[in-house]
């Protein structure tokens, strides 16, 4: 699902997944390079382009990330559409978990 | 009654009996307890419950275990933004209960089967939450009203 865009507590911006789901590309970085990235992780599941796009989505490189890849059609969160329900569990229906970890960033 | 009265008839002469504990606490709402083990936001957002959402939540879930006299497991996430979304899942079907994390988005119940798929959004009450969960598991006809 992609998050909708949305104000912090701290009133700046957070443009959520406006441009699409990004997800990193396993062609181009590691698993535990995927994980150390973020600030916490509880694992990594896997999409596949092709399912993907059998599903009716497309699948983009990320113009900012060249490790990355983005779905820009993939339904937000909570789309409060029953079409678009079904289409996310066509999705978790074709993930696959690939590592169950617990994961956060050392404190600095 | 005084406030004398008030604290001599509660406090002083009224006998409590605590019956022993051993009521266990129905697993569905053990897992939405456990979504508040969590607090504050990471990289993608929210990564514990709006205390709308969670209230909203438990109340419903709650409310759909008293009218059906059971209890039956699911599985409760967050959102990015606080919201919970509950699913229970039984051979083909499923029932998904969806509480955002703000008033401004509406409550909503997803159901699906091989035979098709629904959603309401208005009136959502534990009494229908109920309903539809006994769809889930009585295996009535595929598209409750």
């Amino acid at each position: 699902m992609r998050r909708r865009p949305r104000t912090k507590k701290d009133g700046s911006h957070d443009p959520g997944d406006d441009d699409g789901l990004s997800v990193f590309d396993s062609h181009r970085i590691e698993r535990q390079a995927c994980i150390e990235n973020e600030l916490s992780c509880y694992g990594i599941a896997t999409l596949h382009v092709g399912s993907i796009r059998n599903l009716g989505m497309t699948v983009i490189r990320d113009p900012t990330d060249e490790r990355k890849l983005l779905i820009p059609d993939m339904p937000l969160e909570n789309p409060n559409n029953a079409r678009l329900e079904a289409l996310l569990d066509s999705v978790a229906e074709t993930a696959r978990i690939a590592v169950r970890c617990k994961w956060k960033k050392p404190q600095v | 009654m005084t406030p004398a009265l008030f604290w001599k008839n509660t406090f002083t002469e009224t006998r409590h009996h605590v019956a022993p504990c051993t009521m266990q606490l129905p697993l569905s709402l053990s897992r939405l307890l456990d979504l508040l083990a969590e607090s504050g936001e990471d990289d993608y957002g929210a990564i514990g419950p709006s205390q709308l959402a969670f209230l909203r939540t438990f109340r419903l879930v709650l409310g759909a275990i008293e009218v059906l006299g059971e209890d039956f497991p699911c599985s409760a996430a967050v959102d990015s933004q606080g919201g919970i979304r509950v699913t229970w899942r039984r051979g083909d079907r499923q029932v998904k209960l969806v509480c955002p994390a703000t008033r401004e988005t509406p409550v909503y119940i997803y159901h699906s089967s091989p035979s098709g798929n629904g959603l309401r959004n208005e009136k959502i009450t534990a009494a229908e939450l109920a309903n539809r969960l006994d769809w889930l598991i009585n295996r009535e006809p595929a598209n409750p009203a």
